[in-house]
């Protein structure tokens, strides 16, 4: 009995590690700005996963995971505050200014101008959206965050108006100019009837 | 970028919830709005298309880089799993370091709130407190100690953790956007605040006198909350810089300011003083939190005097020995550095453990007077004066120096100040909203995390005199809003909780600080809801069955009162209940006066009852196994079988093992197959649970019966995993589905785990009962010799408020009912919920009233019976004689409306003796419940005589309860003296 139960946390265990460790990763280096503090932070979020319940996770896991992190993270972003200086504060923690010509040669791509925009947002809307295109619905990230959903919603809005306002992101994504949007409308859906 | 929600621009919001539209985030009629607004506007449906369009790519481009898996960590991970399976193979969990291994996570449901601190003169000091993820709140204590802190680990460190499984984030955030700090402040605003904003709104600080410690008191409003502040402080210079947290994860606040930032900041009204903002969030997981009202002190009473600790109260919690420190708590030391001043560093320590001891403050006894329900009903003076702010507070006493050694030498000590004290003495108030993220009961939850219901539990430590907590915390606590999700405050009032002793195993029980004397003067209304619970009596009875006196908070006194039968009369007329007061001398205090309320709910025949629709929603994992767990559950069951007609239904979902429905709603007559999925119920399996409630509301929903009684029947030993995680959200569909007509019953069974708070809170919210099954013979009166009664609901939300008249009383205290307190002005507000009387059920509630009359200190500004608005007059009732006036409101089952009732009481100086036998009786099992409590409030109460009042008012004793309990009573006396 004892030992189904064990073994079946260590499935459980595996099985997230499985499913989310890449994930993890990737959301905590976004937030860390590299990806060795963020293995890090991922590895204190399963091994605090190892004392907790399934049943009390049960259907959660992802959530609690991605908020462990998070918290993790965001220690990890204060304790750096207080090495750092004001200014390298005030560029965000996790964004890296060195202009990586890869990173450079990649701009015009639209992804990569996403990416880089998302970056550059305030930290509550970057995290929003970081969340948001990990899969959670709005309520999950505002459990995870603390934000109430009201507000989130506000985040999410202000960080797509930005990244919608982006010249070079239109322009990818093939989005009608801003200000000719109002009269693009109707052509648009004349041409469509 | 200022993320204070009040800036958002107009057209924002529905900006926003346009955006959310295009997200797919939306649902039900705010979903339809849009879909209406969309309709008629191309310009909008534009937008919709954009950001989908947008939101794709942006999801795809998200994906990259996409980080590759580390070797490592599964390495580590397996290692780890493999040891502990060793380890469970030998049923000895080890216990290790949190660090390492991630163990005192386990424990750290609590979850440690925020903090933070309090800086005076050229001092910013720090302090530390940390409030559990579970209701309880872990406080701390502080004191003094060079700095000589072993490991220091940085504050934030500690954040993080706190906000990790709930921590009212909401809160947090809100405050750090509002603040205009950036995210990662933010996110530990609830810690932080008074680095921002709350300091910018403290206001009032003040010095007491010149000499002595400052004290700081403020209040700070922001976003509908307001929350008290004191500070009291040495004026020693220390400036705490770093926390750190051993084993736990815990919080930690910090606050730094340099001292001309302090004297810049608004309302300071002295430079150099500095106030601390204590903020410390709550989790949903809070049922039947409650802050332990040490003190309880009352609004008025808490006065400014943060001085007088009764030295008996001095004493550790633990009958024996040292309290087991540390083990759910783990240790927060805070270290000062040297400060700015010339003297050394101090260490300020603060040290964690559930489990404990919250003491009154104030002079010998006589405090109570003041406190407890005190507070009643004034909860607006609180954030509004600087009188009552301090009946907001906790205070650390700091240990003479003497006791010093262990924790804090006294070499390079800063010194002491002019009273020979320091004193932290913080104001706060508890916020009841959290977030779904928090933690869940955990049953394999250390030992210490007994009480994890308990809300506020401050650890009296070795080297500390004792740990007061007050005010409106407690308040705040005990009916927050966990409880009540759709977020209404609780107002201040009656009395909290106390704790002592810990529960064995992971049971948790809800501290209760009994209810004080208050004076009728100035706390007239006393208001309560009925229960007719009767749990904590069959939990003793096993307690004492096995040779166990239980903790005494597993010991509800009104429980055990309404657990007897008295023979009040049938109601007659249209009301559902009778109501039946006596008054008489009160057996432990000759000169006081013993009132009994007692109502009886209307009989309804068997015969007569409308049809009944169950549920029976079962725990099955495991843990039920034992022969009085599930077997005692069938055993139940099958009797409730017998009573069942063809009109009644019958299902049962079980969850937590096999889940599923083991028998669809079945009519009562198809006896055969019910028993048959009854007897084919098993324990054990490892699937976890699933949605078993909703299954189980389902079921009921689906056979619902407009004329009788829809009821849902949680059988459970303490695993309440019923599918939904969030307690929030589980309380929230409890609410609802009992709205809708569909109670919830809980029925709770076995040893070492149960959830008892948990347990009666959800029955609370369900409109339902919760009764204990220690036996076959429970089984049997819950289920059968109460079918009727449990199951049909005559009159819900039942209150009863009572306002004494202080030309006849002088003070009164209602014995019992602690969680049952309401404020006086929820008494007529029909929303807020309140107990439900079933078909016979009576409902006994005893106040010891102390005549004499009383004189008001002030305003009450409220319409009463024998006072005038300012309190200072009387009205020309109060010549009357009458002892108090009592109202009672109900709603009819399926009534939304309440109706009042009014009933005087006079006494009529009848002695004990002359009084009926159910009165003695019913004051015996008060007396029973008292001693066992070791309530200081027993007077000249000793087991004998209780003995002798119980065995003079036996009467008929129909079913030999009566006589079980004097049994029950020598066992006691028995354990006791040994």
């Amino acid at each position: 009995m004892i030992q189904t139960e064990t073994c079946d946390r260590r499935e459980w265990v595996l099985s997230i590690l499985e499913e989310y460790e890449c994930r993890l990763v990737r959301y905590a280096a976004r937030m860390l700005g590299d990806e060795d503090s963020a293995r890090d932070v991922v590895q204190f979020a399963f091994m605090r996963l190892l004392s907790q319940s399934p049943e009390e996770l049960q259907g959660r896991e992802a959530q609690w995971m991605f908020t462990v992190c998070r918290n993790r993270a965001v220690d990890l972003i204060r304790k750096r505050r207080r090495s750092r200086s004001l200014e390298e504060m005030a560029a965000g923690p996790g964004v890296d200014h060195e202009p990586d010509p890869a990173v450079v040669a990649e701009r015009h791509d639209l992804h990569a101008r996403l990416r880089e925009l998302v970056a550059e947002l305030p930290p509550a809307q970057r995290e929003a959206i970081d969340l948001w295109t990990e899969g959670f619905c709005y309520r999950e990230i505002a459990e995870i965050t603390g934000n109430r959903e009201g507000q989130l919603r506000v985040l999410v809005h202000r960080a797509l108006k930005r990244l919608r306002g982006d010249p070079a992101v239109r322009r990818l994504a093939d989005l009608p100019n801003e200000t000719g949007r109002a009269s693009s409308t109707e052509p648009k859906g004349e041409v469509r009837t | 970028m200022n993320h204070d929600p009040n800036d958002i621009k107009n057209g924002e919001l529905d900006e926003a919830r346009l955006t959310a539209y295009a997200l797919e985030e939306l649902e039900g009629a705010e979903r339809a709005a849009v879909e209406a607004l969309l309709a008629g506007s191309d310009r909008s449906r534009h937008t919709v298309e954009e950001i989908r369009a947008l939101a794709a790519q942006l999801k795809q481009s998200a994906r990259d880089p996409f980080p590759s898996r580390s070797s490592e960590l599964r390495a580590v991970l397996e290692q780890y799993l493999s040891s502990e399976e060793a380890t469970e193979m030998n049923a000895k969990p080890e216990p290790s370091s949190a660090k390492t291994r991630g163990r005192g996570w386990s424990r750290s449901r609590l979850i440690w709130a925020a903090a933070v601190c309090a800086l005076v003169a050229v001092i910013p000091a720090y302090v530390l407190i940390s409030g559990s993820l579970g209701p309880e709140l872990q406080l701390v204590a502080v004191d003094s100690e060079p700095a000589q802190s072993p490991t220091v680990v940085e504050a934030g460190e500690m954040v993080a953790h706190a906000r990790l499984e709930d921590v009212d984030a909401d809160d947090a955030s809100m405050v750090g956007y509002s603040a205009g700090v950036p995210i990662e402040e933010a996110a530990s605003a609830a810690e932080f605040k008074g680095e921002s904003s709350g300091l910018a709104s403290m206001g009032r600080a003040q010095r007491s006198n010149s000499d002595g410690p400052v004290v700081v008191r403020g209040k700070e409003l922001q976003a509908g909350r307001s929350r008290g502040v004191e500070a009291t402080l040495p004026k020693s210079p220390s400036v705490v810089k770093r926390a750190q947290s051993r084993g736990m994860p815990a919080v930690a606040g910090e606050v730094q300011r340099e001292v001309s930032e302090k004297s810049a900041t608004n309302g300071m009204q002295e430079p150099g003083v500095f106030s601390a903002d204590l903020d410390v969030p709550s989790s949903k997981d809070n049922y039947g939190a409650q802050v332990p009202q040490a003190g309880g002190m009352g609004g008025r009473t808490a006065g400014a005097d943060a001085k007088g600790v009764d030295p008996k109260l001095n004493k550790s919690p633990y009958p024996t020995g040292k309290p087991p420190m540390f083990q759910a708590g783990g240790e927060v030391p805070v270290q000062t550095d040297g400060g700015i001043g010339d003297t050394a560093g101090d260490e300020l320590k603060m040290m964690v453990t559930p489990g404990i001891v919250v003491q009154e403050e104030g002079e010998k006894g006589g405090m109570m007077g003041g406190m407890g329900m005190g507070g009643a009903g004034r909860t607006d003076d609180m954030t509004d004066s600087p009188e009552t702010g301090l009946s907001d507070s906790i205070l650390f006493e700091r240990a003479p120096a003497a006791n010093e050694s262990k924790y804090a030498p006294s070499k390079g000590k800063a010194p002491a100040p002019a009273d020979g004290e320091e004193r932290y003495s913080f104001g706060f108030e508890f916020r009841g909203r959290s977030s779904s993220s928090g933690a869940k009961p955990e049953p394999t939850a250390q030992p210490s995390a007994g009480s994890q219901y308990g809300a506020v539990e401050v650890q009296t430590l070795p080297d500390l005199d004792v740990i007061i907590l007050r005010g409106k915390a407690r308040d705040e606590w005990r009916r927050s809003e966990e409880i009540e999700p759709e977020g209404r405050r609780p107002e201040m009032f009656g009395a909290g909780r106390q704790y002592n002793r810990r529960a064995p195993g992971t049971e948790q029980y809800e501290p209760i600080v009994e209810n004080a004397f208050l004076s009728a003067a100035d706390d007239p209304e006393s208001t309560f809801s009925v229960d007719v619970d009767t749990a904590s009596y069959a939990n003793v009875r096993r307690f004492l069955t096995s040779g166990r006196l239980p903790p005494p908070n597993a010991v509800r006194i009104e429980e055990l009162v309404n657990y007897f039968r008295y023979d009040y009369p049938q109601p007659d007329g249209e009301v559902p209940f009778s109501v039946n007061m006596e008054t008489a001398e009160c057996p432990w205090n000759t000169e006081h006066r013993l009132v009994r309320i007692g109502l009886k709910g209307r009989e309804i025949d068997p015969e007569q009852r409308g049809p009944s629709n169950l549920v029976f929603l079962l725990d099955v994992s495991g843990s039920m196994r034992d022969e009085n767990k599930l077997p005692l559950v069938q055993y139940a069951m099958n009797r409730l079988v017998d009573q069942l007609t063809e009109d009644d239904r019958v299902a049962i979902v079980t969850y937590a093992g096999e889940a599923g429905v083991a028998l669809k709603s079945t009519s009562g007559e198809k006896q055969k197959k019910i028993r048959k999925a009854i007897d084919n119920l098993s324990a054990g399996g490892s699937t976890h649970g699933s949605a078993g409630i909703m299954m189980a509301y389902d079921q009921a929903m689906e056979h619902f019966v407009e004329e009788g009684t829809n009821r849902v029947i949680l059988c459970a030993d303490g695993d309440l995993n019923v599918g939904i995680t969030d307690d929030n959200e589980l309380v929230k569909l409890i609410t609802q589905q009992a709205k809708s007509g569909v109670f919830l019953t809980v029925l709770g069974f076995g040893t070492g785990n149960l959830k008892d708070a948990k347990m009666e809170k959800l029955a609370d919210k369900g409109n339902g009962i919760y009764a204990y099954v220690d036996g076959r013979r429970e089984a049997r009166r819950v289920l059968v010799e109460q079918v009727a009664g449990s199951l049909v609901t005559i009159a819900k939300d039942v209150k009863v408020q009572l306002e004494f008249n202080p030309a006849e009383v002088k003070s009164y205290r209602l014995i019992g009912y602690e969680n049952r307190l309401m404020p006086p002005k929820d008494f007529d507000d029909d929303s807020k919920d309140a107990g439900e009387i079933g078909a016979g059920h009576t409902v006994t509630a005893l106040y010891e009233i102390v005549p004499g009359n009383s004189e008001s200190g002030g305003q009450l500004g409220r319409e009463l019976r024998y006072q005038r608005k300012t309190g200072t007059e009387l009205t020309e009732a109060a010549a009357s004689g009458e002892l108090f006036i009592l109202y009672l409101r109900y709603k009819e089952p399926e009534g939304e409306k309440s109706t009042e009732l009014t009933f005087f009481q006079k006494d009529s100086d009848k002695r004990f003796g002359k009084a009926s036998a159910d009165f003695r009786f019913a004051a015996s099992v008060a007396g029973f419940g008292m001693l066992l409590r070791g309530s200081q409030y027993a007077g000249d109460l000793d087991w004998s005589t209780a003995e002798e009042l119980a065995s003079g008012s036996l009467g008929d004793d129909p079913g030999g309860y009566r006589n079980e309990f004097l049994e029950l009573l020598d066992r006691a006396r028995q354990l006791r003296s040994r």
